[in-house]
């Protein structure tokens, strides 16, 4: 057992026990402006979206299991593709790390709360308004969206009823994620406690600082996209409708400029957390903390000018080309800066396996396969190959299943004993983590090579020789989604009848968080931490 | 930029700080609203001029 037994540490309350009240019953969550509340609607949700989304994929692989129709209509198989991502990338992986950021930046700061906690709420509420909009889609005549989670006209432009649906739900999410990063700017640049400098605060809290930023530059970006195929379905305009003198492709351009940066967006908070739990369970300090910092930031800029890889296709001039396939080749060094310091933090450690270090590992190695394939795709002639095949769905799905969501569980199993005070089943949670890893790898892995074989995606029927692997893919499809029921009832078992958990839960976690007590006090930090407890977490 | 928190923070100190972090989300609230803004005026004036 690694976690830390005897731990209670005696200088750890930095909270005024007097005034740790909260209110109760439906209240709490409706009015709430308690982080940790506000950060748990947040999780959950993200969870609900999750499985929703996940049921979306399982549709698809159910129609995918061999070749011909088997269960549902063309249309609907590419609603299903449509809603799969959207609810995926919106619904699930960016409100969980919102979650997660609501729950951890004011305590990894020494913050008592976020900077704005009215418009905290506000931005979750938000949410499952937009996500029930989005849901109805699939009720209205002629179905959901179906031309794909970018959106591209003329196709999207000749879509279904649901179409201002859709875009009205976008906005919401975009309007709930932009007021979201407002409040983490605004929580890091102003409620750290004295002695917080920037260099000292954890790589979770850095690394979301400049998704933040991401947020606020590249969200409106979509929004003002979707305007714009608003007004060209209902007002006349000629924006993207080349009929009237616009241009389609400029859609693509404007997309894919918020379209990247929205990838690290997914990715970036991803980092931080890896580089909090690697070092705890390495018991050494990160490698390289700063040029950690520099790397995200790295990452994070170059994000900005890569945005045409995503449409070489379509046609460029050469040197268009080149600057393209350069600057995304660029990103390969503050990843592999990234993936280098990570290993030389576990070189020569006293590593231990729970389970929140084997989903960080299991991160290390599935993201660099998918940096690996998206060097592929970055080069020109290659990606004239893969453009649109199954290829580029193994890519991003490794970027994003065992790079995202593999390290959004991992920080759920890293801080699930300081949230709830009680420690979880570990040995359920590594039955989730190798369930997972295994099936997530059956389930994605042939995908490459359907891709290499020419396999098209977003099509729910296949030639013949694409059987193989794609009935392969299905069952670690099924295995993996079957595998994920397990995250939701250990945490429900955990918070029904965990063991207690002290308040320092992994032997090697460093950082404000644990110097709290444990149960975790309704208000923390109203008392600012000491500079003692702040360079005893900041030993990076 | 230093950390604004102090272990006792007097009334004024406390409005100063609410009033910084008003006063900065309000900024970044305009700086995402003229990107949105922004990008509708670009789409439209490279299509009226080629």
């Amino acid at each position: 057992m690694a976690y830390d037994n005897h731990a209670a540490h005696s200088d750890s309350a930095g909270h005024d026990a007097h005034d740790d009240h909260k209110p109760h019953g439906w209240k709490r969550w409706v009015y709430a402006t308690n982080h940790k509340d506000i950060g748990t609607m947040y999780l959950v949700f993200a969870g609900l979206m999750f499985f929703i989304g996940g049921a979306m994929a399982m549709v698809i692989r159910a129609e995918l299991f061999k070749p011909g129709l088997q269960f549902v209509d063309p249309m609907f198989f590419n609603s299903m593709t449509t809603m799969h991502a959207l609810f995926m990338i919106f619904g699930a992986v960016m409100p969980a790390w919102t979650g997660l950021a609501n729950w951890q930046i004011p305590l990894q700061v020494g913050a008592p709360d976020m900077a704005l906690p009215r418009l905290n709420n506000f931005s979750f509420w938000i949410l499952p308004f937009a996500f029930t909009i989005l849901f109805c889609t699939l009720f209205v005549p002629g179905g959901g969206p179906a031309g794909g989670w970018t959106l591209y006209p003329p196709l999207v432009l000749q879509g279904s009823e649901s179409f201002p649906m859709v875009i009205f739900a976008i906005h919401l999410m975009g309007a709930s994620s932009i007021l979201g990063a407002i409040n983490v700017i605004v929580t890091i640049m102003n409620m750290r406690a004295p002695g917080m400098s920037l260099l000292r605060m954890p790589l979770f809290v850095w690394s979301w600082l400049i998704t933040a930023y991401l947020l606020i530059a590249v969200m409106p970006v979509l929004a003002g996209a979707v305007t714009m195929l608003l007004t060209d379905h209902f007002f006349g305009t000629t924006f993207f409708t080349a009929a009237g003198g616009g241009d389609p492709v400029m859609f693509q351009h404007i997309f894919w400029f918020f379209g990247h940066p929205e990838v690290y967006i997914l990715i970036l908070p991803a980092f931080g957390i890896v580089s909090e739990i690697i070092p705890a369970f390495a018991r050494k300090p990160i490698f390289g903390y700063e040029a950690m910092v520099y790397a995200i930031a790295s990452i994070a800029f170059l994000s900005f000018i890569v945005w045409a890889h995503h449409m070489f296709t379509v046609g460029m001039p050469l040197a268009g080309q080149l600057f393209f396939m350069l600057s995304t080749m660029l990103i390969a060094i503050p990843t592999g800066v990234k993936v280098f310091n990570w290993t030389a933090t576990m070189w020569k450690s006293s590593m231990t396996f729970e389970p929140p270090m084997l989903f960080a590992l299991a991160f290390l190695f599935l993201f660099t396969i998918g940096g690996f394939s998206g060097l592929m795709l970055a080069i020109v002639p290659a990606d004239f190959q893969y453009h649109d095949t199954y290829f580029v769905v193994a890519h991003f799905h490794y970027v994003l299943v065992p790079g995202a969501i593999f390290s959004i569980m991992a920080g759920v199993y890293y801080w699930l004993p300081k949230w709830t005070s009680k420690m979880y089943d570990l040995g359920l949670a590594k039955a989730h983590f190798w369930l997972s890893a295994i099936f997530v790898n059956v389930l994605f892995f042939p995908q490459h090579f359907l891709g290499l074989a020419g396999m098209p995606r977003r099509i729910p029927d296949y030639a013949v020789q694409f059987t193989d692997w794609n009935m392969i893919s299905s069952i670690g499809a099924f295995g993996f989604g079957l595998s994920q029921l397990l995250f939701p009832y250990i945490i429900w078992k955990c918070v029904k009848s965990g063991a207690p958990a002290p308040s320092r839960a992994w032997e090697g976690a460093h950082g404000l968080e644990w110097e709290l007590p444990s149960p975790l006090p309704y208000h923390t930090w109203e008392t600012p931490p000491t500079d003692a407890m702040i360079a005893r977490g900041a030993e990076h | 930029m230093s950390a604004v928190i102090k272990p006792q923070m007097d009334a004024t100190e406390l409005a100063e700080r609410k009033r910084r972090a008003k006063r900065a989300a309000v900024l970044l609230g305009l700086v995402a609203a003229a990107f949105y803004v922004g990008f509708i005026v670009l789409t439209f004036y490279r299509g009226s001029h080629g």
